[in-house]
């Protein structure tokens, strides 16, 4: 069955009480593709390698991942009952009225063999994308990630220092634009509601207020609220979206290669 | 066709060669441009933490081909280029084609495998062309011998230590967070320095990730030649048997 609907669906295949015969051809398939790979079955489990072991017929819930790595699950607890590591050989076939999937690995040779006498439901996943996980920046992080790459922020532009104080609290980060206009930033973590577009418009007249007439005001956060941009707007202030994955890469760098120079302090900034 | 259009054709001999260089690329930039002028090809990419820079040279007369009117730049992903280079094989050869919207890609071998990228405009670091300082230390030694060396000093920590004492010493250590360490002693009487020069004797730390960045570049150099100064930056150059070189030039941890 090929289960239609939203486009992600289009990727999923799935059988739903196949015969043994219909789930060894679509998991052959899903194998032949590289799919993420879903088997719920009664089955009989055996293993030899390090030891050997045997479990008698049961429910189990099977994971193939396109790594070649099987996970086999019973009906409690989270740890799985029977597992082989990615990369091994896994093959699938119907043998004397079973439904066979071997997974072998080589060095060292262990081998998992599921025997399963019905198949409840097999399915896959075909492209499965893997999630990125990247830990959420702190405000500063993020600032010092942006004062090192101002050019993520525009081009020409020229960050001179952070924390500026003013009258109602500190600047985030100011700079020069490329016309050498005055640039302030307040920096936003997360959506940046109508309260971030009003800390920002409060900056800017006290600056303005101090005869910086030609000051600009720009809020960075990852989104905005309707409001915000509209307050943004009538105030005549600016917004940028940054992309924190992008900024998180960037932070993750300057720890790999951590304590190390900028090479720009060599070299000169062009 | 009108001159405007004219498209820059290269064909270089050794696809593999050219993956180990776009490995080591991978790593430190998502996008680059490659610049054909007729003299030869050429890549600079900093990586966006500023910690490093690759400078990429091919002379035109290590192309089986060259046909380079005017200069025209390949701006291209490198995850992309490196995800096609890797289905080639060994002996095949690679021809690319540029049009300012286009790069053709050819892998030529048993069969022929062509990929059509468009061409991205890349910026390219705004950096300076000549390097604006000299080194005090010239080591020259075997590409293999640098990556024993890397590897060996990965096992104990993030630093690796530089050492020239004197012109006949070259140390090479891995220094660890709690004090432990890892040391090769290399010299030129027992014949694992090649060339040596050292005005004067200087000490330097680098950041092991990402010297591990570069060491795909072991496989198309026979030699490595190791530049530095006490505090400073050290520029790895790997020469290619095909008269092309790359230079890694890494900033200096000072902790």
């Amino acid at each position: 069955m090929r289960l239609r609907g939203c486009r992600a669906l289009e990727r999923l295949r799935a059988l739903i009480g196949p015969s043994l015969r219909e789930a060894a051809g679509l998991m052959e398939a899903l194998l032949r593709e590289r799919g993420w790979m879903l088997l719920w079955a009664s089955c009989r489990a055996y293993y030899e390698g390090r030891g050997a072991s045997e479990s008698s017929r049961g429910d189990v819930l099977v994971m193939v991942k396109p790594d070649r790595s099987v996970i086999v699950h019973g009906p409690r607890g989270f740890k799985p009952m029977n597992w082989q590591p990615s990369g091994s050989t896994v093959s699938v076939g119907v043998e004397a009225g079973s439904l066979v999937v071997k997974a072998l690995r080589r060095n060292p040779r262990e081998l998992l063999v599921l025997e399963c006498g019905e198949v409840y439901l097999v399915g896959g996943l075909l492209e499965p994308r893997s999630p990125e996980f990247y830990m959420y920046m702190s405000e500063s992080e993020i600032r010092d990630v942006l004062a090192a790459n101002p050019g993520l922020i525009e081009d020409g532009l020229r960050i001179v220092g952070v924390e500026l104080p003013v009258e109602p609290g500190f600047v985030d980060m100011y700079g020069y634009d490329k016309d050498g206009r005055l640039v302030v930033f307040e920096i936003k973590r997360v959506k940046a509601g109508e309260s971030a577009a009003r800390q920002l418009l409060r900056y800017i007249e006290a600056l303005r207020s101090r005869g910086l007439s030609n000051v600009r005001g720009v809020l960075l956060a990852p989104d905005f609220t309707e409001s915000a941009i509209r307050l943004l707007e009538t105030s005549g202030l600016e917004y940028k979206r940054i992309d924190l994955r992008r900024l998180y890469e960037l932070a993750s760098r300057r720890l790999l290669g951590r304590g190390s120079r900028d090479l720009l302090d060599y070299l000169g900034r062009g | 066709m009108p001159a405007e259009t004219m498209a820059a054709k290269i064909s270089y001999p050794d696809a593999k060669a050219f993956q180990n260089i776009v490995e080591a690329l991978s790593k430190i930039i998502d996008e680059v441009s490659l610049k054909l002028t007729p003299e030869g090809a050429r890549i600079r990419a900093m990586d966006p933490a500023k910690i490093a820079l690759i400078d990429i040279w091919l002379p035109s007369s290590a192309f089986l081909e060259y046909s380079v009117e005017e200069e025209v730049t390949a701006g291209f992903n490198v995850a992309g280029l490196l995800k096609l280079l890797r289905r080639g094989r060994r002996g095949d050869r690679l021809d690319l084609e540029v049009t300012p919207e286009k790069i053709t890609v050819r892998m030529v071998g048993d069969v022929v495998k062509k990929y059509v990228f468009n061409n991205l405009e890349v910026l390219e670091p705004e950096i300076p062309g000549e390097l604006p300082f000299t080194f005090k230390v010239s080591a020259t030694i075997l590409a293999d011998l640098f990556k024993e060396a890397v590897k060996d000093a990965e096992t104990v920590g993030e630093t690796m230590e530089l050492e020239a004492p004197d012109e006949n010493t070259l140390y090479i250590r891995g220094v660890g967070a709690e004090g432990g360490g890892v040391e090769a002693r290399l010299t030129v009487e027992a014949g694992q320095i090649i060339e040596y020069r050292v005005e004067e004797p200087c000490k330097s730390r680098y950041s092991i990730d990402y010297l591990k960045y570069v060491l795909s570049l072991t496989k198309v150099a026979d030699t490595a030649i190791l530049e530095f100064s006490s505090n400073s930056p050290l520029r790895l150059r790997f020469t290619m048997p095909s008269e092309g070189r790359v230079d890694y030039l890494l900033a200096p941890k000072i902790e």
